[in-house]
């Protein structure tokens, strides 16, 4: 019974976000919390190779970095997000993540045009390290170019890239 | 004192052949040899030591190769000093971390960055060192390191980096200030170091306005210590350039004979095309002003007899954001008389959108005195 359980548990944990996989202890403690994130609207999320994440609906593009980014950069003090109405093309830089005295460019992982900024975190920066894939999301965009986001990786994708480059 | 050009010939002699400008720039001599596998071949250092002592251009300087150059074959040491100014971090604002009215009055710039971290001071007295790597290739605590190791070795001064990763000496006294820009591909780390600066002049200089409301990078600030009352009178810019980029070459190639020499910059838009476009961009007020965090400053307002209630004066709180006003308003509106509240209501349409000037407490004091025809006609109504 204790092994059906386990075994439960880990393709749910699996299906629900490998990424977490990577702080295996709290990757099962969250993965309530990262459910919600993934509530139907939005569709997968979509990752490039320098840790940005995009999720859509519909034309619009939900842009954030991943744990992976927020971890490498450490407490974030200060957030600078593009203005709304601001037009991107794919990979240009759109915003500064500044962390322990590093200041970091933000890019977009797709084109588009600025529909919505998260207010919250640039009042509260924490947010990007205590929930990067939820209430931590930067800014949201008009889709420009859709067919980009068949260049971008999925979870799987992701996960194995990060595998790769930590050997 | 031994100047930059005195001092590179001497170099030459030691570290062997000064790359011309033209080759070595442009990395003709870093290729990588095809017989070897690109992965195993570590990048070749190169160190460039600007002759200019001009904020504006030596920051360009930077930012020209952070977004033109890769990194990928070679890494950089740039060395480099001042003329007395103050240098902001990429997300700070002027007023909070400058002495503003002092600085204009002596004519010492200030200028913002594009990395993060907090304000400083440099003059001739402070060296800066930026290392350019490969953004993968990043790592902050092995530069300082080598900046200890030759504080250490070459001057006997006993330097670590702490947990903020400021060098401090003795009983934690700051002698560096770091800061650092990570973009896609490229990344740099750039440090201060304080060898004769005049301290006093550094602490005139970065007192500024700290009643204004930030959510900004704050500055941590810090006891300063200079390296030239620890290391005698042996330690000067001059020597300790010289020693950081010798130990840069040769930390890598054991044989000095094969490690590039020094190379003299000059850092201006003939010698890097697009510079002066960098070097105009960081002088402008879209830049030093403009890209203020958003702040708000409350100030006593003294009033009118007319407008006066139970008190002569009023707490008026003025909003900024990137260097423009987006609201003025009154504090402790409820104790206040309605004529007032709409006045202020008014001057706050008419100064939205108006760039924020530390003088606009007086303007809006003076408006209190001056009733628009709007207000009258309201009261009327």
């Amino acid at each position: 019974m204790a092994r059906v359980l386990l075994s439960t548990l880990a393709t749910f944990t699996h299906k629900v976000s490998p990424i977490q996989l990577i702080r295996t202890s709290t990757a099962i403690t969250h993965a309530p919390r990262y459910l919600s994130t993934t509530r139907g609207v939005l569709s997968e999320r979509k990752y490039t190779e320098k840790h940005e994440w995009v999720a859509v609906d519909g034309k619009i593009g939900t842009i954030g970095i991943t744990n992976y980014a927020q971890e490498a950069l450490g407490d974030i003090v200060y957030i600078q997000l593009p203005e709304v109405g601001t037009e991107f093309e794919q990979m240009e830089e759109c915003g500064v993540l500044e962390s322990v005295k590093a200041a970091s460019d933000l890019f977009t992982p797709v084109s588009g045009k600025v529909t919505e900024i998260n207010s919250a975190i640039e009042d509260r920066p924490e947010l990007l390290n205590i929930s990067c894939y939820d209430e931590g999301w930067l800014f949201k965009l008009e889709l420009t170019v859709p067919s980009e986001l068949d260049g971008l990786m999925d979870e799987a994708g992701y996960e194995n890239f990060l595998q790769e480059n930590k050997e | 004192m031994l100047s930059l050009k005195k001092l590179s010939t001497n170099l030459l002699r030691n570290c062997g052949p000064l790359g011309a400008v033209s080759t070595s720039l442009y990395g003709s001599t870093s290729q990588p040899s095809p017989s070897r596998p690109r992965a195993t071949e570590p990048p070749k250092r190169v160190v460039f030591i600007s002759q200019s002592t001009d904020v504006f251009s030596n920051l360009a300087f930077e930012d020209w190769l952070y977004k033109n150059w890769s990194f990928e074959k070679r890494s950089i040491l740039f060395l480099w000093r001042n003329s007395p100014c103050v240098v902001i971090g990429r997300h700070q604002n002027p007023l909070v971390e400058a002495n503003i009215p002092y600085l204009e009055s002596a004519g010492v710039p200030v200028a913002r960055r594009g990395s993060g971290g907090g304000a400083v001071y440099h003059d001739h007295g402070n060296l800066n060192c930026t290392f350019f790597t490969a953004r993968e290739r990043y790592d902050r605590r092995q530069n300082l390191e080598l900046i200890c190791n030759v504080l250490n070795h070459d001057f006997g001064i006993q330097a670590r980096a702490n947990s903020r990763d400021d060098i401090v000496v003795g009983h934690d006294n700051k002698v560096s200030g770091t800061a650092a820009k990570l973009g896609r591909t490229s990344a740099y780390h750039h440090c201060t170091l304080l060898v004769r600066t005049d301290r006093q002049q550094l602490r005139l200089a970065l007192q500024g306005d700290k009643t204004i409301q930030i959510k900004a990078t704050h500055s941590v600030s810090s006891p300063v210590a200079n390296l030239g009352d620890i290391g005698g009178k042996d330690m000067t810019v001059e020597k300790l350039l010289a020693s950081l980029g010798r130990t840069y070459l040769t930390e890598q190639e054991q044989d000095p004979r094969l490690a590039n020499g020094f190379t003299l910059v000059n850092p201006t838009d003939d010698w890097f095309p697009g510079l002066g476009k960098i070097e105009a961009d960081l002088r402008s007020g879209e830049w030093i002003e403009g890209k203020t965090p958003r702040f708000t400053i409350r100030r006593s307002v003294s009033l009118p007899p007319c407008l006066a209630g139970t008190s002569a004066s009023a707490n008026i709180t003025v909003q900024a954001y990137h260097g423009v006003v987006e609201e003025v308003r009154l504090e402790d509106g409820l104790m206040a008389c309605e004529e007032l509240t709409d006045l202020v209501l008014d001057i706050s349409t008419s100064l939205k959108g108006t760039p924020y000037t530390p003088g606009i407490f007086c303007d809006i004091s003076n408006r209190l005195r001056v009733p628009q025809p709007l207000h009258t006609q309201r009261s009327f109504l």
